[in-house]
């Protein structure tokens, strides 16, 4: 131990100045966060935008120091004095774990006390939140820093490496883009993130004990590569029919989709298409039918088939969609890119069609009912909420996490809550209530600097088609049914639509969807929120904790 | 036999190799420092001394054979091994950021034998500036310092690579009496190219060529078995063919064949220089410097064999 203390002294006079700007840096944005969540952001551009370059700095300024302490006994070269002397290497290691365990993370996790201070949020039952936040940056930030010193002998060499890792990664990011359906499996991402947490390991553990730079580097690299070969290898179609499989009688579809033929988009009139650098967007309309008036589907993922006149087939590959179907909605849009080249030689031409949907199907618990009181709301999970009416939104801040799943819905518009003319003269509402949803996982807490979340909880209601939604203002007095909505299985839903032409589903600006359809004239609001707060959904005792 | 003879070695290689891709740095080197020796390693530049000294510090691993030193097979030399060895090196980088003091009292709690009297000692006879910055001193300054650090805790072996290396004479003379007052309960490995430097208190010494060990004995032993021998004769003299082997430089001038002997024999000498000359009118028998002894090896090494 004395070993360790010695060169920890040691780096705090050699790394005092590295030391004090990430401490610095550290204070201000402290200083900054409470001015950030009340809105008194500073406005002079060069200092504002330095303020909110904040976490970029610290965690620049971190990595910056963990080199400093590393390199201050290479590990790299054969000229290092410190090679020939009794260092033992574990109690080497140990001291530089132990310097940045004092000046990053005591520092972190005072600052993020002072925080939670400050939000007036409850110290002990955040610490494994805290606990957890630390860890991550353990493995996100210190250790990937840590092999990085380790094989590079000085801070210039650290920085080209950065910049070369920075481009591979990018690199790697382009070829992930290039392989079909890459983005659909979480597996493979975990799977990454292992691979290289096992690499930094093994190298920082290579370095200190045998200091064999060349064989270091090769692990790097041997993990980059490997890491591409996953990505590219990896039978990701397979995958997603394991993971989405096929209904059974014990998974049966949640809800009906019927593909819904009357409608498409009006192309005449000066309206133009609407495509985005080489591709074109595709929105297919489905009827929704048979949910059950618990139940949340989260619409994944959708994939088109289509079978040219030529006989030849077609097939996309899994687009990600983000879309919550819940009880009241009657109808869906999921949309698909095209690339335009193929797009443009088919469009007018009949083609056999079939579409596939990844779904997620959640169960709502019980809901609790939550009323607006002034500008306030809270929310479960000690989530408060600031009614910020210009922006159509609640402010909302909580600690270390953001509630979810979560599932909030509000009749809206209301007779208090009016909403500006443009937004009522487009079309008449939807029947299904306007809804807040956030289905992600509950992973505790989030990675970030400040242990306060702070993020924005925006209503939105559909207009009649179900095609666009428009987000909606809250107000003081405004009833929130918020539940929790929990998982049950996945499946995947195919449907033929056999002959359809793509011109008819491509969107236009603005948008105009045919034939007409009878609108019915608007109405006061429909009973879809005492549907949702049924005696099913509200039980005598809330569920979620108000205090 | 000196007292040295009989102990253990400090220092100990069998079949030592390394290769730098094709290059053979050390060709199955078998080679060993008595404890209590001052042994000099020489040999050119290129010869391979600093690759011995970095595979006995493990700072570069052998491609073949063992070597150990203090006993320790030189793969497992680190952490607390080097309580016991102090090593210099003319390229070593120091922590220029220290102060001269700073770096001796950063130092000195690695060794449970640092003698802190030594220390000063050091210090006062080294003339260092304790409150400079290492990055700021010459570099016969910083080999001072280095020595100091590599000293004060009364190490059993001392390695040094190329400590004298474009230093001047003033710091070659103190570090060199700085070394041998410690040479007295230490073994010293040194390494130079330049042999007038070690000539004055080496007791070993070893020749290093190429990567082959060509010559590794006791100084006094090498001393005596080289001679110049000046044979002067009535007329005219050739240098006839055939002679010894250990006859090396041989050149005739006039009367005089002067020629160099690596085998001095005192008693079979005289007898040996009649069978091959004949009668001989007058013959001396001169000591060879350390440096005509090596041009001898060194070119005794290059022969085309």
């Amino acid at each position: 131990m004395n070993q360790i203390l010695h060169i920890i002294r040691k780096d705090v006079r050699q790394h005092w100045p590295e030391i004090l700007v990430s401490l610095a840096v550290l204070v201000v944005f402290v200083w900054y966060q409470p001015r950030k969540w009340t809105g008194q952001v500073i406005s002079m551009r060069f200092v504002g935008g330095m303020l909110n370059a904040l976490p970029a700095l610290i965690f620049l300024s971190w990595a910056f120091l963990i080199a400093r302490l590393v390199q201050g006994e290479s590990l790299v070269g054969d000229r290092q004095f410190w090679i020939t002397r009794p260092y033992a290497w574990y109690k080497l290691l140990a001291a530089k774990l132990l310097a940045v365990l004092l000046f990053i993370h005591v520092p972190l996790l005072i600052g993020q006390i002072v925080l939670l201070k400050m939000g007036n949020f409850p110290l002990i039952s955040s610490l494994p939140g805290l606990i957890q936040i630390h860890f991550m940056f353990i493995v996100i930030l210190v250790l990937p820093s840590l092999a990085l010193a380790a094989v590079t002998s000085g801070i210039g060499q650290a920085a080209l490496a950065l910049l070369i890792l920075f481009l591979l990664l990018l690199g790697i990011a382009g070829i992930s883009s290039l392989v079909p359906n890459s983005g659909m499996s979480d597996d493979v991402d975990g799977v990454q993130a292992i691979l290289f947490l096992a690499a930094t390991v093994t190298v920082i553990t290579i370095q200190y004990v045998y200091r064999k730079a060349v064989l270091a580097r090769l692990i790097i690299a041997g993990a980059l590569i490997a890491g591409v070969l996953i990505l590219v290898l990896t039978p990701y179609e397979t995958m997603v029919r394991h993971d989405y499989p096929l209904p059974t009688n014990d998974h049966p579809l949640p809800a009906q989709f019927t593909f819904d033929r009357t409608l498409t988009f009006a192309h005449e009139g000066g309206r133009t298409p609407r495509w985005f650098g080489d591709e074109v967007e595709i929105e297919m309309p489905f009827q929704v039918e048979g949910l059950g008036d618990k139940s949340v589907v989260q619409l994944h993922a959708v994939k088109l088939d289509l079978v040219l006149p030529s006989g030849e087939r077609w097939t996309s590959h899994w687009h990600l969609v983000s879309g919550a179907i819940s009880y009241g909605r009657t109808r869906v849009w999921p949309s698909i890119s095209v690339e335009k080249k193929f797009y443009d030689t088919i469009k007018d031409t009949p083609v056999k069609a079939e579409v596939s949907l990844l779904l997620r199907f959640f169960q709502l618990s019980a809901a609790a009912s939550i009323k607006v009181a002034g500008d306030t709301a809270l929310l479960p999970g000690n989530a408060r909420c600031l009614n910020n009416i210009s922006n159509d939104w609640l402010h909302c801040f909580s600690a270390l996490k953001r509630p979810k799943p979560v599932f909030i819905v509000a009749e809206l518009p209301n007779s208090e809550c009016s909403v500006t003319k443009e937004a009522t003269a487009q079309e008449s509402w939807a029947d299904s209530p306007a809804t807040y949803w956030d289905l992600g996982a509950d992973n505790g807490a989030e990675f970030d600097l400040s242990p306060i979340q702070d993020f924005s909880v925006a209503l939105s209601r559909f207009y009649f088609f179900e095609d666009h939604e428009i987000r909606l203002p809250v107000c003081s007095g405004t009833q929130l049914l918020v539940s929790k909505p929990e998982f049950q299985y996945s499946v995947r839903d195919k449907i033929s639509l056999s002959e359809i032409r793509l011109a008819n589903y491509h969107p236009t600006y603005p948008r105009k969807i045919v034939p007409p359809i009878q609108r019915p004239a608007p109405s006061a609001p429909s009973d879809t929120l005492s549907r949702n707060s049924g005696p099913a959904l509200v039980p005598s005792k809330l569920k979620y904790d108000h205090n | 036999m000196s007292w040295y003879s009989i102990r253990a070695n400090a220092i100990q290689t069998e079949a030592l190799t390394k290769r730098f891709g094709r290059v053979n740095a050390l060709d199955g080197l078998d080679f060993c420092v008595p404890q209590g020796a001052v042994n000099a390693l020489v040999g050119p530049n290129g010869a391979g001394k600093t690759t011995l000294i970095k595979i006995l510090m493990n700072i570069f691993r052998a491609s073949s054979g063992n070597a150990s030193v203090l006993g320790v097979n030189s793969r497992k030399v680190s952490g607390k091994a080097f309580e016991s060895i102090g090593y210099v090196s003319e390229n070593q980088q120091l922590p220029g950021w220290m102060r001269v003091g700073s770096f001796l009292a950063y130092l000195r709690p690695f060794y449970p034998t640092w003698d802190n009297q030594l220390e000063t000692q050091l210090v006062q006879s080294l003339d260092l500036p304790l409150d400079r910055k290492l990055k700021q001193l010459s570099r016969g300054m910083r080999m001072k310092a280095a020595l100091a650090s590599a000293l004060a805790f009364r190490p059993k072996l001392i390695v040094l690579d190329e400590p004298f290396s474009g230093l001047d004479p003033m710091v070659r003379d103190e570090l060199g009496k700085a070394l041998l007052e410690r040479a007295a309960d230490s073994t010293v490995f040194l390494s130079s190219h330049d042999l007038a430097e070690i000539e004055d208190f080496a007791t070993h010494i070893a020749y290093l060529d190429s990567g082959r060990l060509q010559v590794s004995e006791e100084m006094a032993s090498l001393n005596a078995r080289f001679r110049e021998v000046a044979l002067t004769f009535d007329v005219p003299a050739a240098v006839p063919p055939n002679l010894s082997a250990n006859w090396h430089q041989t050149s005739a001038s006039g009367s005089v064949v002067r020629f160099v002997d690596s085998a001095f024999n005192p008693e079979s000498i005289r007898g040996e220089i009649a069978q091959r000359f004949g009668p001989v009118s007058d013959v001396t028998f001169s000591r060879v410097s350390l440096r005509a002894i090596f041009l001898v090896l060194a070119k005794g090494s290059r022969r085309p064999s």
